[in-house]
């Protein structure tokens, strides 16, 4: 099963086993992990579930679609090259061991 | 598409007698407190219903209600005529935005969405804050006042038609006697016509629409109202789908967020040990606004429509049903919340059904949650006695059939 690392703003980490075709939103809410809220259960609607991929890791993704990349625009937390939508990246095993980082703010 | 060129009633073949129960899901009991039913639903099999002499079915897993708002194949959002949901036709069947499948609904919601986004609300936050504050010092001077009434409905019309979409108060009105005539459409059987109240309301908003559209069209603005205009201009969207669109983000919060409101904050009255829990330890504040809106959602029911045949946990779902996805219950399924009747600020509960799931998941939650948010947290800072006047009181729910909107809540801050 391929692994995700999620840092935490506390400076942890969580290393979580994901099926294939899981989302890092469905991962990180089954497993509790904090920061990533996923209001609208992962249909690209509420931007909260906002992650900063590793950079090692963003080109393995493919490009965001129309509607995550207006709504990359609106997250709480800065947008940076490499943020995306949580619900969006769904889990293979060519992403094993990918890192994100959770912001700061998800919504307000 | 909502309307049919042919209305298409399926003949529903016989059903189990025995997955039939016996209750008004609009009941005033209910709306007052639905927990024992939900208690006892929310780790059931779907079941039956009669309504308006057709059988509905009733979903209550938290599972299965997701499943549900979300397999549009199976269980449509697009209204059917002649299926029986003339009660639930609240907008006067105009193509309003959740009452389509994707991608249609897509294309709708893509017109709305950039209003409530998590940056675009944070604008609205310090108004926020302002308008509560401003309400509570006004409630403070009476020492006795009635939550709905005097806070929670004046403060969501001042901050949603004063400060987010900047009518001038004198139209208010047209707006919030809609929102109060929704429930009017709650009693009308299927096929026959809408009470006049209703209508009334109805065309005074559509014609204040037309107002706004004309103004806007000679003096163009590039915001929400502007861009929405311009996508019928455009041809994105059809002239109905304007008037639908501009109704429903007029007035789809003006009763949703204010009877959060006081459900809320009669919730923590009815249980002063969590209440002074949160007032001694204000970090509780977020955790506790989530367990408020599990344990009390507005929405009891969101209506469906059944387009394939399928088999939920055993039950069979005939295409033309109409199918009720219980928010309420799915809040209460004791495999993801246990002690699912226990109200506990501390639970923390997550993936909570009370705004909806999936592409239809509430457009407007990032704007309700911070005025729920604030209005709580402002209301228990500031008073520490703030209690119910008569624990007796008997309150009276209205809204639409599917919701629980309670309009008398009295309070002491004194």
């Amino acid at each position: 099963m391929p692994k995700i690392i999620y840092q935490l703003n506390d400076g942890s980490t969580r290393t979580l086993e994901a099926k294939v075709g899981e989302s890092v939103m469905q991962v990180a809410m089954s497993n509790s992990v904090p920061g990533i809220i996923g209001r609208c259960g992962g249909f690209c609607n509420c931007g909260t579930c906002h992650v900063y991929v590793g950079n090692e890791w963003v080109k393995q993704l493919p490009d965001p679609s129309f509607d995550e990349d207006a709504l990359l625009d609106e997250v709480a937390a800065e947008r940076l090259l490499h943020s995306r939508l949580g619900c969006q990246i769904k889990m293979t095993d060519a992403l094993d061991g990918i890192t994100v980082v959770v912001p700061e703010q998800q919504e307000f | 598409m909502t309307a049919k060129a042919t209305i298409d009633i399926p003949v529903i073949p016989p059903l189990d007698p025995a997955r039939f129960v016996d209750v008004d899901l609009y009941s005033q009991e209910i709306k007052a407190d639905p927990s024992p039913w939900f208690l006892q639903w929310a780790d059931k099999p779907p079941f039956y219903v009669m309504i308006h002499g057709r059988p509905n079915a009733v979903l209550c897993r938290h599972e299965q209600v997701k499943w549900a708002l979300s397999d549009y194949d199976s269980i449509s959002a697009v209204p059917q005529p002649g299926w029986g949901a003339d009660y639930l036709d609240w907008f006067n069947g105009l193509p309003i935005v959740i009452e389509f499948d994707p991608p249609e609904h897509t294309r709708l919601r893509r017109l709305m969405q950039p209003a409530f986004t998590p940056r675009r609300v944070s604008q609205f936050q310090e108004g926020i804050n302002q308008l509560v504050d401003e309400m509570i010092e006004m409630v403070a001077a009476k020492g006795e006042f009635d939550m709905p009434t005097e806070f929670a409905q004046p403060l969501v019309a001042r901050l949603l038609l004063g400060t987010f979409f900047q009518f001038p108060m004198e139209d208010w009105p047209i707006f919030i006697n809609f929102s109060h005539a929704l429930e009017l459409v709650a009693t009308v059987p299927p096929g026959a016509p809408k009470p006049q109240a209703y209508l009334d309301a109805y065309n005074a908003v559509y014609k204040y629409c037309e107002g706004i559209i004309e103004q806007r069209r000679r003096e163009p603005k590039d915001d929400l109202v502007g861009n929405i205009i311009a996508a019928e201009e455009g041809g994105t969207i059809t002239t109905e789908e304007l008037f639908a669109t501009l109704i429903v983000l007029f007035t789809g919060g003006l009763g949703t967020v204010s009877g959060t409101i006081g459900l809320c904050m009669l919730r923590l009255c009815r249980h002063p040990d969590q209440l002074k829990l949160l007032q001694d330890d204000p970090t509780l504040l977020q955790p506790a606004i989530e367990e408020c809106l599990r344990i009390d959602s507005l929405g009891n029911f969101r209506h469906r429509y059944v387009v394939k045949d399928c088999v939920v946990d055993g039950v069979p779902l005939y295409r033309g049903m109409i199918v009720h996805c219980s928010m309420g219950a799915s809040n209460y399924d004791p495999e993801f919340y246990p002690d699912p009747g226990k109200f506990d600020i501390k639970r923390n509960p997550r993936d909570i059904s009370t705004f909806g799931h999936a592409t239809h998941f509430c457009v407007g939650q990032g704007l309700a949650r911070p005025a729920v948010r604030e209005s709580i947290s402002r209301l228990v800072k500031r008073f520490p006695k703030i209690r119910l006047s008569d624990p007796n009181e008997t309150i009276v729910y209205g809204g639409m059939a599917t919701e629980r909107m309670p309009l008398n809540i009295r309070l002491r801050v004194d």
